[in-house]
């Protein structure tokens, strides 16, 4: 049996005080993450902030920085922070922009900053609702038959905007016949359920929860239920 | 990585031979050739649309010959193609280098 892997806790970090002066006494390159620089102060705190910025605001070892500054440079950082991690994941792997600022505040990043990052990566061309909406859809309707209200609340569960999820979920229909999709459904369910066939009251009950679950219209899943109980 | 001349005598035994347009796109960039560059970086494009690199250096050449707006164009189109090819390295780098222009 493999022995579980230990890691070495990592050193507890310092917080920087927003309302308190502090000294830089340190400013580095960042091995991790080219193009930023790493400041450590007399606390022992440390800040990632990209390079850009800290010529922006003259920043040197020995610089005293007011609270203002402290805030100034902590807004930076979070900045840099959530657009890292923003760009791996998108790069990775597409999800709407809801999707993304529900990420960016879970890992603790302020609205403003999650909104500016989402904003920079719509800009990018890295969040596209519309074409994540359009390609979920089609994901979604090559599984089990699904009828339009399905797909949408799948697509609106994803973060998608109800007019655009009503869209997708219809281009996505498009090629589809609801009825067809509904009877092969209810076919496979007469088949797989533990239903007594002589209580066609409770078979048509369960068929008729079953399709619409399945997110199919009542005039499709009544006429799907009608035939197949034929 | 060969010289043009051999890149050349290459490219004549196969004229769409996208390894070799591309090494010959490298090799007029090194050599500050800007034009002959970017005219090799298109012909890989024309043959294969989802060669991103392709995009990136394209756009790096552009945009040290101050040409800027062309190679945000450029890495636009890059973006696109690495994300249909499913390349998230590609996508990563051309991201990083648009993020890095605009």
């Amino acid at each position: 049996m493999n022995r579980p892997r230990t890691r070495k806790p990592s050193p507890e970090r310092i917080p920087l005080d927003p309302d308190e002066p502090a000294t830089l006494t340190r400013l580095s390159p960042s091995r991790k993450h080219p193009g930023q620089l790493v400041c450590t102060f007399d606390s022992g705190a440390t800040l990632r902030i990209p390079a850009d910025a800290a010529r922006a605001h003259a920043l040197a070892a020995g610089a005293v920085l007011e609270p203002r500054h402290v805030r100034e440079l902590l807004a930076i950082a979070d900045r840099a922070a959530a657009q890292s991690y923003a760009m791996n994941l998108l790069t990775a792997r597409a999800v709407s922009r809801h999707q993304l600022l529900q990420k960016l505040r879970r890992r603790n990043h302020t609205p403003g900053t999650a909104a500016a990052v989402a904003d920079r990566m719509s800009e990018l061309g890295l969040i596209d609702d519309e074409a994540f909406a359009h390609a979920a859809a089609r994901t979604i309707c090559l599984g089990p038959p699904a009828g339009v209200r399905l797909v949408e609340a799948k697509l609106r569960a994803k973060g998608i905007p109800g007019d655009l999820a009503s869209r997708a979920a219809k281009a996505a229909l498009a090629e589809h016949d609801p009825m067809a999709d509904a009877l092969r459904l209810a076919r496979r369910k007469l088949r797989t359920a533990q239903i007594n066939a002589k209580d066609v009251t409770a078979v048509r009950r369960r068929l008729a929860a079953a399709l619409a679950r399945r997110g199919f219209d009542p005039d499709v899943t009544r006429r799907a239920v009608e035939t197949v109980l034929k | 990585m060969p010289s043009i001349q051999q890149l050349q005598k290459l490219l004549e035994a196969d004229p769409n031979d996208t390894f070799v347009l591309y090494g010959l796109a490298q090799e007029h960039a090194k050599a500050g050739e800007t034009e002959a560059a970017i005219q090799h970086y298109d012909r890989v494009l024309a043959l294969d649309p989802h060669y991103c690199y392709a995009y990136f250096h394209k756009a790096k050449t552009l945009e040290e010959d101050t040409r800027t707006d062309e190679a945000i164009a450029v890495l636009k189109q890059g973006l696109a193609a690495s994300k249909q090819a499913n390349d998230a390295k590609a996508t990563a780098e051309i991201a990083q280098f648009l993020d890095e222009l605009t």
